[in-house]
């Protein structure tokens, strides 16, 4: 008896001190828009002589964890990469165990929708979905129209998506737009695809902060034409199912002191 | 109470100042010097890339100078690690790529021997490409429009005479060595600015919107991978395999990693490490830039060498 009472004592001062803590960093400028490359789950599971559909599964949990965080700091737009074009090379039996995952987590999205309407979180489907198998679209889109009513901010799930993908798909629109138009004079500006760029296309801001998982230091085709100016990029030495506050709070201090110094920062957060 | 949580935040951003500040002191216990430039490593980049950041020209005097030199260096340290190709980029296209010229005649008095040295010689040729005007544009006869990419390459070619002396033996440079057939290893650099990156893609759909206007097909008839073999092929650069971040004017903490306006299509897989805070005195002397060091360098080649790629799998 005694231990529990001690246990959930416990447990409740350490969720009132971070909330305390939250409100104190989100005082300060919280970026607008964060991209995760959520990398590290099979290591995770490995490590822990699991399954590696174990490890995607906490994942899952530690994406949950780290969208609350985002919320409760007020960051309107998150994306994480969710499915690489790549990832068809993995295994049969791993490519579908990730599909079976998303979809079965899409549709927990349409049948609960909790965390989403709770923060007023428009949910977009970002990617070529074309490669993913009817059911998997079906789910994407179900998913889609049921926050397509939220305002507050957005989440955005890549897949299955690359950079390269993205940015090819971005030319040939605006190469189309430009056929179609009825004046197809003057030449397509970087402006002109950025606009057909998915992201900024489903109404995100500008990428503020990119980070990646697992002592990895590379981008893996992600958000790169998002990424390649003013994005402070973040390595983090754990695994992504270990991600959490304390991982975060350093990056969120550093965009902060960018802020505060930089006069444009300064103006755009007044 | 927002005083309260504003004089909170302060404190908190006050210890983070003072941990990131004492990021530069290493365990004595567990840090290792980096391995000589010319180790043998399991993995060597072929391509690296130089991101110098915080160029102020206005703010440093002999500002050209001091990086025309620290790129000197860096071509001979490629040339040690067998690293064949070099992309330095500069943000605004200013500096570096004024000084093209400038460059090519230092790069080919590094490499070349003096008469009063051992037998060896060696001359390093450095055709040049055509230069970033408009002019580079042209229709060629099938009415395609060749893209403006905003790249200078400079090619480093070289061939490598052995003189003999009246008895006919072969003098060797450093007669500890043995001796290859090999030439010295060539280094191709690439001097890339912004224009080179999403501007340059803009040229590319422009280029494929006008050769489509001037065909007479309907479909737009083009992969991913024609992109790809445009933005690295000839009059572009291919993907760096590693690429250093390094900030010229110094700041302490070290700013978190950015990428100031890369060519986002060639740094799809790209390893890319910023150099880390060494010592306080670097910051003491904040007026002076800051160079790219050998130790940072071999630093960055024995953290790719560890590097694991997986490549979605």
């Amino acid at each position: 008896m005694m231990s529990d009472f001690i246990s959930r004592s416990l447990g409740w001062v350490s969720a009132k001190a971070q909330d305390i803590l939250l409100r104190i960093l989100a005082s300060g400028p919280v970026p607008k828009h964060v991209g995760f490359i959520m990398d590290g789950n099979r290591r995770y599971a490995r490590m822990h002589q699991q399954e590696v559909k174990a490890g995607h599964a906490e994942g899952y949990v530690a994406l949950r964890r780290v969208l609350e965080i985002c919320m409760r700091l007020n960051i309107c737009c998150v994306s994480v990469y969710g499915f690489s074009i790549e990832n068809f090379k993995r295994s049969p039996q791993e490519v579908e165990d990730l599909l079976s995952l998303v979809q079965e987590k899409l549709l927990e999205i349409c049948q609960y929708g909790d965390l989403l309407d709770e923060h007023g979180i428009r949910l977009n489907v970002i990617g070529n979905k074309t490669l993913f198998p009817p059911r998997l679209q079906a789910a994407s889109r179900k998913a889609e129209e049921m926050t397509r009513k939220n305002n507050r901010a957005i989440l955005n799930l890549c897949m299955p998506y690359t950079s390269r993908d993205e940015i090819f798909t971005a030319i040939q629109e605006t190469i189309q737009e430009k056929l179609d138009s009825d004046s197809p004079f003057g030449e397509i500006t970087e402006d002109d695809i950025d606009a057909h760029i998915m992201t900024n296309a489903a109404g995100s801001p500008p990428l503020d902060i990119l980070v990646r998982t697992s002592g990895v230091k590379r981008l893996s085709d992600y958000l790169l034409w998002q990424g390649c100016e003013d994005t402070q990029i973040q390595y983090t030495d754990g695994y992504w199912p270990e991600f959490g506050l304390w991982d975060f709070i350093p990056i969120l201090l550093d965009y902060q002191r960018k802020a505060w110094s930089t006069p444009a920062h300064a103006r755009d957060l007044s | 109470m927002s005083w309260l949580t504003s004089l909170a935040l302060y404190i908190i951003h006050a210890v983070y100042l003072l941990a990131s500040s004492l990021s530069f002191l290493r365990n004595p216990l567990t840090y290792t010097s980096p391995r000589p430039i010319d180790a043998k490593r399991k993995l060597t980049p072929k391509h690296l890339a130089l991101v110098f950041t915080g160029c102020d020209s206005n703010e440093m005097d002999n500002l050209e100078d001091i990086l025309l030199e620290n790129i000197e260096g860096v071509v001979s340290w490629c040339h040690l690690s067998g690293i064949q190709r070099l992309t330095v980029y500069d943000r605004e296209a200013g500096l570096i790529s004024r000084s093209s010229l400038n460059l090519r005649k230092r790069l080919i008095e590094q490499t070349g021997v003096s008469p009063k040295e051992s037998s060896d010689e060696s001359e390093i040729e450095y055709p040049l490409t055509p230069p970033l005007t408009d002019e580079s544009r042209s229709l060629s006869p099938d009415r395609e429009v060749t893209p403006d990419l905003r790249v200078i390459t400079i090619n480093a070619t070289a061939s490598r005479e052995r003189r003999r002396d009246q008895r006919g033996v072969v003098k060797r440079r450093n007669s500890s060595k043995k001796q290859t057939n090999s030439s010295i290893s060539p280094v191709t650099l690439h001097l890339i600015s912004r224009e080179s990156g999403k501007p340059a893609i803009a040229s590319v759909a422009n280029s494929l919107f006008q050769t489509h206007q001037r065909s007479e097909r309907d479909d737009l008839n083009y992969s991913i991978n024609d992109i790809t073999s445009i933005l690295e092929g000839e009059l572009g650069f291919p993907e760096p395999d590693l690429m250093i971040v390094h900030q010229v004017s110094p700041s302490h903490p070290r700013k978190p990693l950015e990428l100031y306006g890369f060519p986002p299509w060639q740094i799809r897989l790209t390893e890319i490490r910023h150099t880390r805070d060494r010592s306080l005195s670097k910051w003491w002397n904040a007026q002076n830039p800051q160079f790219l060091d050998e130790i940072d360098f071999r630093e960055a080649l024995d953290a790719f060498d560890s590097a694991e790629m997986r490549v979605g799998r």
